[in-house]
C-alpha cells in the first residue's frame, strides 16, 4: 500500500502530466507497481513515455493509436538519442511486456535530466497578448550545418527518370521560394496592422509603460462576445501553472521515493543470476544498437561497468548518493529562483539540454512581445521598472540580425562559389556539351 | 493585399484604362447579385486590390503609374476615366514627354529608361506607400512595340531591383504575325528574353487571337484598338478579380499574385502565360444565352489540348497521348494536330452554381508533361459572383506548350534578320551590342527547347 503522501505526491504529478496534455497518463496506483517491476504495469507505462517522447521530438508524429511493439521502438530509440545510457532499458522485450521499474527511471531521468516537465510547459499553447515576435534562434541552428555535397557522387550520364527528378526539384524549390515570399508580405501585411493598432492607441493602456493597448484587447473591443473564451483560456492557463507550483513543492518526496525504487533495483540486480542475463542481452544489443546513429560509447561503458557485480553495486551506490545530492542541490536552486511570472521558465527555454538537441528538436516559444515607444519619452525619461521583462531595442535586435546576415550571405557566397569551381571542373570532362551562363542584365549606363 | 499596376507606352496605357474599367463596373455590377454580404466582401476585396480611396473623395483613384513618352494617350485614358464618374487615376500619377521611343527598343531601353528612372520610381513608390498591403506589381506592355518594350522592361528590372521580393506579373501584347513594324521581332526577342531574368510570370495575349476572337466570336464588323482592348481587358479582369481559395473556404485570397506564381510558374525556365475563356460573346448575344458547367468545360479542355484559342473552330480529333505510350511516339504524327502538353493550369470559375463545376477532366495526367507527379497540376478557384455580367464564365490560364509556335516563329524570324544584320546598326547606335543580340537569341533557344520537351 502506497503511504498516503507518496499518493498525493505521485497524484500531482499525473494531474501535472494530463493538464500538459498527456495522453494515456496512469494511475499513481500503478507507479507504486512499477517500483515492484509489475509486469502488468508495463504497457501503460510504454505508453505514457511514447506520450512525452512524442511531444518533445518535433520531426517525428505518430499516431496515438500506433501498436504498442512500434511505440516501444520509437520509446527506445528517442531515449537513446537523448542520451539515456541505461542498458537495461535497450534489453526489454519489445512487445512491451514487462520491465515496468526501467521505465519509470526512465521517465524519472527524462524529468530531471532534460527538464522534459518545463519543456512541455513552454511548449503548451499559453494565453497570449498577441503583439509578440520571436527572437528565437533555433532557426539559425538549422542553418548552420554546412551542407557538403557527395564527394565521389556519381558523374555518370544522367538518365531519363533522373532528368525528370530533377525538373520536379526545380519545380519545389521554386514553389518554396514563391511561399517563403508570400509568407513575407503576411508578416509584413501583420507587423503594418500591429503598427497602426499601436500608434492609433497610444495612451489608451491604464500601464503607462506600454501606454498603447493590445491585438488581443482591441479584439475584444470589436468582439466582447470573446470575452468568454478568453476567460476561459486563462483558467485553464491558471489551473495549469498551479498544478506544476503544486508539483514543484511535492517534488522532493518524489525524488525520496525514487531513492527508493533505485534501493529494490539494485538488491535485485546483484542476485547473480540476473547479472549474466544482463551480459548477455549486453552484446545483443549493442550488436543491434550499431545500426542506430550515434555512439554507443555512454552506453558499452556502462555495460562494462555493469558486468562485474562487485564493483557495480559499490559503484551503483555511491552513483546513488551522488545522484541524489546532485538532485537537492539543483531542487533548492531551482526553488530558490523559481517565481511566477515565468523567468525561470524562460530560463529553461534558453538553455534546453545540449544532450537533445542535435536530434530532437524542441521549439520554446522565446516569445517578445512587441511595444511602441516614441523616441522622444525613451530619452526624456526611462521607462519604470518592470518586473517581468527585459527589454530589448528593436534596433538592437535588427543589427544583431544583419550582422547575422552578413555572416550568412558570406557562407552563402562561398558555396556559391565552390559549386561554380566544382561545376566548372566537371565540365571539362564533358565534350560536346555547352554550358551556357545564365544572361546577365545588360547595364545600359 | 493591393496591386500596383504600371502602365507603359501607347499598347499598356490603354488597355489598363479598359482594366481599370472593366473592373469597376464589375464591382458596381456586383452589387445586384445575390447575398448582400458576399457582394459586399467581393466588392471591398477588389477595391483594396485595385484601387486607394482618398478622405473625404468619392471616386477611387487606381493604384496605376502611367508612363509612356508621349502625352496624347496617357491624357485620353485619363480623360475616360474622370468622364466615367466611377473612379480615376491618381492626380500626378503619370509620366510622359513630347517625344516618343520611335518603335527602337534601344532607345527605350538604354534612353529612355536610365534617364527617366528616378522620376518614374518615385510615382511608383508614392503608390506603392499607399498600400497597407503590397501582394506586387503588374504591369502592362507590348511585346514590340518601343516605349512599352524598351521602356517597359527596363522598367521591370528597376522594380526587381527596388523590391527584390515583391511578385511582378507582366502582361505583354504579342504583336500580328503580319507585323505593324519591321523591326517588331528584334524587339520582341529582346523584351521576352529580358523579362525572363527579371520578371516572375509573362502572361501573353496575341493580337492574332484577340482579333479572331472579336470577329468571329463577338460579331464586330470593323475592329478597332477599342474592341481589341475591351476583350484582353475582361479576360485580364476574369483572371484578377477576387476568387476563392480551391478548399472551399469562403475567402478571397490573400495574395492574388503569389498565389498565381505559387500555382503557375514555379520553374524557372517555363514563365510564359496563356489566357482563354469560355463563354466569350458580344453583349447582345450574351441576353440570350444559355450555358452548362460540364458543357463549358468539356469545350475548355479541348481548346486547352488541340491548341485551340477560342471555342470556335476547335479540333475535336485531338486525343490525349495513351498512358504507357514512349514520350517520342507523342511527336509523331500529323504536326497540325499535335497535342498541346502542359505544365500547369489554373482554372478560375465565376457566377452560377459554381461550386457543381467539376474539374475533372483537367486532372487527366494524360495532359500534362511527365515530371509532374499526378494531381498536382491543375487548380481550381471559384466564386459565385458572376463577373461582367456573364452568369458563368470559365477561365484557364495555362502554362503549356500554346506559345512555342509563336514564339519560335518571331525567334526564326529575328535571326534571319539578324543573318543579314538588318537594322542592326539602329540598335548599336543607343548601347544595343550584336553581342546582346546573342545572349537574347541564346536565352530564348533555351525556352524554345524547355518547352518542347515538355
Amino acid at each position: 500500500m502506497m503511504s498516503r503522501s507518496l499518493k498525493e505526491v505521485v497524484l500531482t504529478l499525473c494531474r501535472l502530466l494530463s493538464h500538459l496534455g498527456i495522453e494515456d497518463v496512469p494511475s499513481p496506483e500503478l507507479f507504486r507497481r512499477a517500483k515492484f517491476n509489475r509486469a502488468d504495469a508495463t504497457p501503460d507505462f510504454w505508453r505514457l513515455l511514447f506520450s512525452v517522447l512524442e511531444r518533445i521530438t518535433a520531426s517525428v508524429t505518430l499516431p496515438s493509436e500506433t501498436e504498442l511493439d512500434t511505440k516501444v521502438h520509437f520509446v527506445k530509440s528517442a531515449l537513446w538519442h537523448s542520451g539515456y545510457g541505461a542498458p537495461e532499458l535497450y534489453q526489454l522485450p519489445g512487445d512491451g511486456s514487462e520491465g515496468s521499474r526501467e521505465l519509470l527511471l526512465a521517465l524519472s531521468w527524462l524529468f530531471h535530466k532534460i527538464d522534459v516537465l518545463e519543456l512541455l510547459l513552454l511548449s503548451q499553447s499559453r494565453f497570449t497578448a498577441g503583439d509578440e515576435t520571436t527572437l528565437d534562434e533555433q532557426c539559425y541552428h538549422s542553418l548552420a550545418y554546412t551542407f557538403c555535397p557527395e564527394e565521389n557522387s556519381d558523374d555518370s550520364v544522367m538518365t531519363g527518370q533522373l532528368d525528370k527528378d530533377i525538373r520536379h526539384l526545380q519545380w519545389l524549390q521554386g514553389q518554396l521560394c514563391f511561399q517563403w515570399r508570400i509568407l513575407l508580405a503576411s508578416q509584413e501585411e501583420m507587423a503594418a496592422l500591429l503598427y497602426k493598432i499601436h500608434a492609433y492607441t497610444g495612451g489608451c493602456h491604464s500601464d503607462t509603460s506600454l501606454s498603447h493597448l493590445s491585438l488581443k484587447e482591441i479584439r475584444l473591443i470589436k468582439d466582447p462576445e470573446e470575452l468568454s473564451v478568453m476567460s476561459k483560456q486563462l483558467d485553464a492557463d491558471m489551473v495549469l501553472l498551479e498544478s506544476y507550483l503544486e508539483w514543484k513543492q511535492l517534488e522532493p518526496l518524489y525524488w525520496q521515493w525514487m531513492e527508493s525504487v533505485l534501493d529494490a533495483r539494485v538488491t535485485e540486480l546483484s542476485c547473480p543470476e540476473n547479472v549474466i542475463k544482463v551480459e548477455n542481452n549486453d552484446v545483443a544489443f549493442n550488436k543491434k544498437n550499431n545500426m542506430d546513429s550515434g555512439s554507443l560509447a555512454a552506453g558499452s561503458k556502462t555495460g562494462q561497468m555493469f558486468k562485474e557485480p562487485g564493483a557495480f553495486k559499490e559503484k551503483g551506490a555511491s552513483l546513488k548518493t551522488l545522484m541524489i545530492k546532485k538532485k537537492q542541490v539543483d531542487l533548492h536552486e531551482e526553488l530558490n529562483t523559481f517565481d511566477p511570472s515565468g523567468k525561470s521558465l524562460h530560463k529553461v527555454g534558453q538553455t534546453p539540454s545540449l544532450l537533445i538537441r542535435p536530434s530532437c528538436q524542441i521549439v520554446p516559444t522565446m516569445a517578445c512581445r512587441l511595444v511602441l515607444r516614441e523616441e522622444k519619452k525613451k530619452t526624456a525619461k526611462p521607462p519604470p521598472e518592470r518586473v517581468h521583462s527585459v527589454e530589448v531595442l528593436a534596433s538592437d535586435v535588427i543589427k544583431d540580425l544583419k550582422e547575422k546576415e552578413a555572416i550568412l550571405s558570406s557562407h552563402l557566397m562561398k558555396l556559391k562559389n565552390d559549386c561554380k569551381m566544382n561545376i566548372q571542373t566537371r565540365m571539362e570532362k564533358t565534350e560536346g556539351v555547352i554550358f551556357l551562363p545564365p544572361m546577365k542584365n545588360i547595364d545600359s549606363k | 493585399m493591393s496591386i500596383v499596376t504600371v502602365q507603359l507606352g501607347q499598347c499598356g496605357n490603354q488597355i489598363g484604362q479598359e482594366l481599370f474599367d472593366v473592373i469597376s463596373k464589375d464591382c458596381h455590377n456586383a452589387q445586384g447579385q445575390s447575398n448582400k454580404t458576399e457582394t459586399e466582401a467581393y466588392r471591398a476585396c477588389s477595391q483594396e486590390r485595385f484601387f486607394s480611396e482618398d478622405h473625404g473623395k468619392d471616386t477611387p483613384s487606381a493604384r496605376a503609374v502611367l508612363v509612356d513618352m508621349e502625352p496624347k494617350v496617357i491624357s485620353q485614358a485619363i480623360a475616360t476615366a474622370a468622364k466615367s464618374g466611377i473612379w480615376k487615376y491618381g492626380e500626378q500619377s503619370f509620366f510622359c514627354q513630347k517625344q516618343g521611343s520611335g518603335n527602337n527598343w534601344a532607345n527605350g531601353f538604354c534612353v529612355h529608361g536610365p534617364r527617366h528612372e528616378r522620376d518614374i520610381m518615385n510615382l511608383v513608390r508614392r503608390q506603392v506607400e499607399k498600400c497597407d498591403r503590397l501582394s506586387g506589381f503588374f504591369t502592362m506592355m507590348s511585346l514590340a512595340g518601343g516605349t512599352g518594350s524598351g521602356l517597359g522592361t527596363y522598367m521591370t528590372q528597376c522594380l526587381r531591383d527596388t523590391y527584390p521580393h515583391s511578385f511582378i506579373l507582366n502582361q505583354v501584347t504579342w504583336p500580328y504575325g503580319t507585323g505593324e513594324v519591321i523591326v517588331q521581332n528584334y524587339n520582341s526577342v529582346l523584351t521576352l528574353s529580358h523579362l525572363y531574368q527579371s520578371s516572375d510570370a509573362i502572361l501573353v495575349h496575341e493580337n492574332d487571337t484577340v482579333h479572331k476572337i472579336c470577329a468571329q466570336l463577338m460579331n464586330i464588323k470593323q475592329i478597332s484598338f477599342k474592341d481589341v482592348n475591351k476583350v484582353i481587358a475582361h479576360q485580364l479582369g476574369s483572371v484578377l478579380q477576387p476568387v476563392c481559395t480551391s478548399d472551399g473556404t469562403a475567402e478571397y485570397k490573400r495574395n492574388p499574385l503569389g498565389d498565381l506564381m505559387e500555382t503557375m510558374v514555379c520553374h524557372p525556365e517555363f514563365k510564359l502565360l496563356g489566357l482563354r475563356n469560355i463563354p466569350q460573346m458580344s453583349d447582345t448575344a450574351l441576353a440570350y444565352s444559355a450555358f452548362t458547367w460540364p458543357g463549358l468545360l468539356k469545350h475548355l479542355r479541348q481548346m486547352l489540348i488541340a491548341h485551340a484559342k477560342m471555342e470556335e473552330g476547335i479540333d475535336w480529333q485531338v486525343r490525349p497521348p495513351l498512358p504507357g505510350l514512349p514520350a517520342v511516339e507523342k511527336f509523331t504524327g500529323n504536326k497540325e494536330s499535335r497535342f498541346n502538353t502542359s505544365l500547369s493550369n489554373l482554372l478560375i470559375l465565376r457566377g452560377k452554381d459554381v461550386q457543381s463545376a467539376d474539374q475533372g477532366a483537367f486532372a487527366d495526367p494524360a495532359l500534362y508533361t511527365s515530371w509532374r507527379p499526378p494531381g498536382s497540376s491543375i487548380t481550381t478557384w471559384r466564386t459565385p459572383i458572376a463577373f461582367n455580367r456573364y452568369e458563368k464564365l470559365a477561365t484557364l490560364v495555362s502554362n503549356s506548350q500554346l506559345l512555342l509556335k509563336p514564339l519560335d516563329s518571331i525567334v526564326g524570324r529575328a535571326w534571319n534578320m539578324f543573318a543579314s544584320r538588318a537594322y542592326v546598326h539602329q540598335y548599336i547606335k543607343y548601347g544595343i551590342s550584336e553581342g546582346d543580340f546573342l545572349d537574347s537569341f541564346t536565352a530564348l533557344e533555351q525556352v524554345i527547347s524547355s518547352y518542347s520537351n515538355l
